[in-house]
């Protein structure tokens, strides 16, 4: 994390239009975004290095809190918050017990959204 | 012989001269004179022996010397026989008869040859006796002339003799038949005066009636009569007589027997008395006691206290007006045996009242017999047993239909796949349905007395169930369970079970009954839901959340480009993208209070903070309504920050709803007794009292109308109260139907123990 250089946010969802909605939003708002629909999250993470992860509890085929104890327990990975986002609105229990730094329910507002990531991202407020 | 005696020179004998003899000697002599039999007197100071000439056979040839002799010397060789009994007669016995054998030296007869001696005393007027007289028969055949024959024949019988002469009442009276009567015996003056003087005063007139009676009729007849004996003692006497007519066939003599029945007639009193007894006892101890003709088809007599019309009168019909037509071949075989077999009836059958009404009797009736065997009549009592039939009528259903309940239960528990069973209070299984003993694999035999643990549970299990039967006992309340166990074929399986207390008639738990259900389906359906929940929120909630995330981003597009038109119509599609999530939301909550899966996860926050959020939240989608805060918490609580602000969004929405023409909605919150109380009061249209509790009902809608002004499915306040009630709350409402209403609720500030989770303070 650089001084200038803009924060670099992984998106982990397993829903295309999820993920390009939340794309265009977070590159207006002058986020580096890398989406990813499945696949490997904790190697992108290595390879990305972002300052946020958005993940979603529900991976097709995989369990995201699985994914998030994972990162948790990754040796470089685990400095990096995870922000999990989930359809129930029970998933604030769920995240919390799979190590995650923040939840937030889908449907979400998109001002909640960004002011979370613009938190962990070490960004403040963007607008 | 009567010239030899009085011939005989008395004068120089202690006797003196004939003439001055007693009178009842001399009497005596003349009844002896009248006799062939053998008779002997003695009287006198030495009892000198007299005689007459029918005995002078027996005394062969001590005859004539004899005579005049004292019998000790006449008959020395007797003497010490016949004392004995001279002395008794003496001493006043007024009859003896001896059996002797009359071995006199100089007897022409057989040595063995026995005589009956009868003695009878002779009295001088101061009632001294002075001599006996003696009459003599040969008891042995050989020697026993015809006459004497017949006279031991009535000796035997008992029975005495007499005849009169119907003129003048001379006649005989031979000693037995005087003695039954009271009287001396021998030729009286007037025997029959005599005799009719003995009888007894009472019964003297119906006697004499009779003898006239019979004497007109002329043949036969029987009397019967009581008599004076000098004793003072009263005996029983039954006569028979014959009339003798003479060649013109008048009657002319009167001959007869007496017979003393004196035995026979107390005997028969005492029978009397006795039978009079029994029947009282009888009649005392049964409804009624009848009496039959021998072949029944009379009853002569019937005293009932059943309801049959008693009969004095002989009743020919009593078959008809008594019995049930359909028992009547019943009763009547039974009478037709009895008869022929001369024993007891025996039976139990219908009867007709007098009132119409049909009874039950059971019928004893015994046959009276007469000496020659025959029936005279039956003497019957009968018990009506009409209450005992009942009895047993209403037992027979009754245990038919235990019988058909016991089938029906057994069908039951054996068809159902439920496992159903009763346990005693030693926890020893004492039935068992077939689908408990597959569970197991065992037997009924093998089960039954058995204890859980010879049954395969484990020890935890087994000790878990006693513990629960030790409490169904104690507080005779039903007590329910789940708990998996390995069915024997189907492998382990979930079960749902109820122990129920069986009372005893005192109120005592005397068993415990339980049913038992296999949910592990019912538990695979319910893990089917949830996951279906899962997929469901997911799937529901994925579109909504991109269409959401491009409205929103199309209207920060449209306001950066000052499109203000084009950015307020995507602002009102965001918000209708809320409703949608919210109804989704309801909707997944529902499911998932009622799978009890509703999860919170408490924290330590501002409650004020929170109602200022949704305050402001709410008022920024509200256009008429201004919302009033008033009053602070200024209290942090535990709980589950997100849900509490649900209920909170849920009680402004409705309020808002609900009072359309209003322009205010006030929140008041405050802290007291550690506890913070909310109150939303709307100005609205308020809830009738009746519907009150109702509101938090599952689905309730206040208006319950197909046009409803206010739409929604009716889940938020159901959502709102659980949460409350989970969190350790309570929620109520005060309205009044056209006045608004207010909802408030509690919630525990909470004790700060971050690790106890607000779910498990309840």
């Amino acid at each position: 994390m650089l001084g200038g250089s803009p924060a670099r946010v992984l998106i982990a969802d397993d829903d295309p239009a999820i993920l390009d909605a939340l794309q265009i939003m977070l590159e207006d708002e002058g986020y580096e975004v890398a989406a990813i629909g499945g696949g490997d999250v904790v190697r992108e993470t290595e390879r990305i290095r972002p300052d946020v992860i958005l993940l979603d509890i529900r991976m097709s085929g995989q369990d995201g809190r699985e994914i998030c104890r994972a990162l948790k327990h990754h040796d470089t990975a685990k400095q990096t918050p995870v922000i999990m986002v989930s359809a129930n609105r029970d998933g604030a229990v769920i995240a919390h017990d799979a190590g995650a730094d923040a939840f937030i329910a889908k449907p979400f507002d998109i001002d909640d959204l960004l002011t979370l990531i613009a938190t962990y991202a070490g960004r403040g407020a963007v607008r | 012989m009567a010239r030899l005696i009085r011939d005989h020179d008395w004068a120089t004998t202690p006797m003196g001269p004939i003439d001055g003899w007693p009178q009842s000697v001399r009497t005596a002599l003349d009844v002896m004179f009248g006799l062939r039999q053998p008779v002997v007197i003695a009287w006198g100071p030495a009892f000198t022996s007299l005689y007459n000439d029918g005995f002078t056979p027996i005394l062969g040839d001590k005859h004539p010397n004899a005579l005049g002799l004292p019998i000790a010397e006449a008959w020395a060789e007797l003497w010490d026989a016949l004392q004995p009994h001279v002395e008794a007669m003496t001493a006043g016995r007024t009859h003896h008869i001896i059996d002797l054998p009359v071995s006199l030296a100089g007897y022409a007869g057989n040595p063995t040859d026995r005589f009956a001696v009868s003695m009878t005393p002779l009295r001088v007027e101061e009632g001294t006796v002075v001599g006996f007289f003696c009459a003599v028969t040969a008891s042995t055949e050989a020697v026993l002339p015809q006459d004497a024959r017949l006279r031991l024949a009535l000796d035997l019988a008992e029975l005495g003799t007499w005849s009169w002469d119907l003129e003048t009442g001379e006649g005989e009276l031979d000693v037995r038949g005087a003695e039954i009567v009271g009287l001396p015996s021998g030729n009286l003056a007037d025997v029959a005066n005599a005799q009719i003087a003995s009888i007894h005063p009472d019964d003297i007139a119906r006697t004499m009636a009779d003898v006239t009676a019979g004497i007109e009729r002329g043949s036969s007849f029987n009397l019967s009569y009581r008599v004076n004996h000098p004793d003072g003692t009263i005996h029983h006497v039954a006569s028979r007589a014959r009339v003798v007519t003479d060649a013109s066939g008048r009657p002319v003599r009167l001959i007869g027997t007496n017979r003393d029945v004196t035995a026979e007639r107390e005997s028969e009193a005492t029978l009397r008395e006795s039978e009079a007894r029994f029947r009282a006892l009888v009649r005392a101890s049964s409804d009624a006691i009848y009496r039959m003709s021998p072949d029944w088809s009379e009853m002569r007599q019937l005293e009932d206290r059943t309801g049959l019309v008693d009969t004095g009168e002989p009743d020919r019909d009593w078959l008809r007006t008594d019995v049930h037509p359909d028992d009547r071949d019943e009763v009547l075989a039974a009478i037709a045996t009895a008869i022929r077999t001369k024993s007891v009836v025996q039976i139990e059958h219908r009867v007709l009242r007098a009132d119409g009404s049909t009874g039950w009797t059971f019928t004893r009736a015994v046959p009276i017999l007469d000496r020659a065997g025959d029936i005279v009549e039956w003497f019957g009592a009968a018990s009506d047993v009409t209450e005992r039939k009942r009895t047993d009528a209403a037992l027979r259903v009754a245990r038919d239909e235990a019988e058909r309940r016991k089938r029906l239960y057994e069908t039951v528990t054996s068809s159902t796949p439920d496992l159903i069973y009763v346990f005693d209070r030693d926890y020893r299984f004492t039935y068992a349905n077939e689908a408990l003993l597959a569970m197991w694999g065992r037997t009924w035999e093998e089960s039954i007395g058995q204890g859980l643990l010879a049954l395969g549970y484990e020890p935890w299990h087994a000790e878990m169930h006693e513990r629960e039967i030790d409490q169904v006992v104690a507080t005779k309340q039903p007590i329910r369970g789940e708990v998996s166990f390995p069915h024997a074929t189907l492998g382990r399986r979930i079960y749902d079970y109820i122990f129920s207390p069986v009372l005893d008639a005192a109120g005592n738990v005397e068993a415990v009954a339980g049913t038992t259900r296999d949910i592990t389906e019912l538990r695979q359906l319910a893990q089917q839901k949830d996951e279906f929940i899962g997929i469901v929120s997911h799937e529901l909630r994925t579109p909504v959340t991109s269409i959401k995330a491009y409205a929103q981003l199309l209207h920060r597009r449209f306001r950066t480009a000052e499109d203000t038109t084009s950015a307020a119509m995507v602002a009102k599609m965001d918000a209708q993208l809320n409703r949608l999530t919210n109804l989704i939301g309801d909707l997944l909550d529902v499911t998932k209070i009622e799978a009890g899966q509703l999860q919170f996860r408490d924290e330590r926050f501002e409650i004020d903070d929170l109602i200022d959020e949704v305050i402001e939240e709410i008022q920024h989608t509200a256009d008429r309504h201004r919302i009033v805060r008033e009053g602070r918490t200024g209290t942090r609580i535990w709980g589950d920050r997100e849900r509490i602000g649900q209920v909170l969004t849920n009680l402004l929405s409705n309020a808002i709803k609900y009072s359309p023409q209003a322009n205010s909605v006030i929140v008041r919150s405050a802290t007291e007794a550690g506890q913070v109380t909310v109150a939303v009061q709307d100005f609205g249209v308020g809830i009738a009292a009746e519907n009150r509790e109702r509101v938090f009902e599952r689905f309730y809608r206040v208006s319950g109308l197909a046009d409803d002004p206010f739409p929604g499915i009716g889940l938020g306040l159901y959502i709102t109260a659980e949460i409350v009630r989970r969190q350790g709350g309570r929620i109520w409402v005060e309205s009044e139907r056209g006045s608004g209403a207010t909802f408030c609720f509690t919630l525990p500030i909470g004790d700060d123990e971050p690790g106890v989770p607000a779910q498990e303070r309840r």
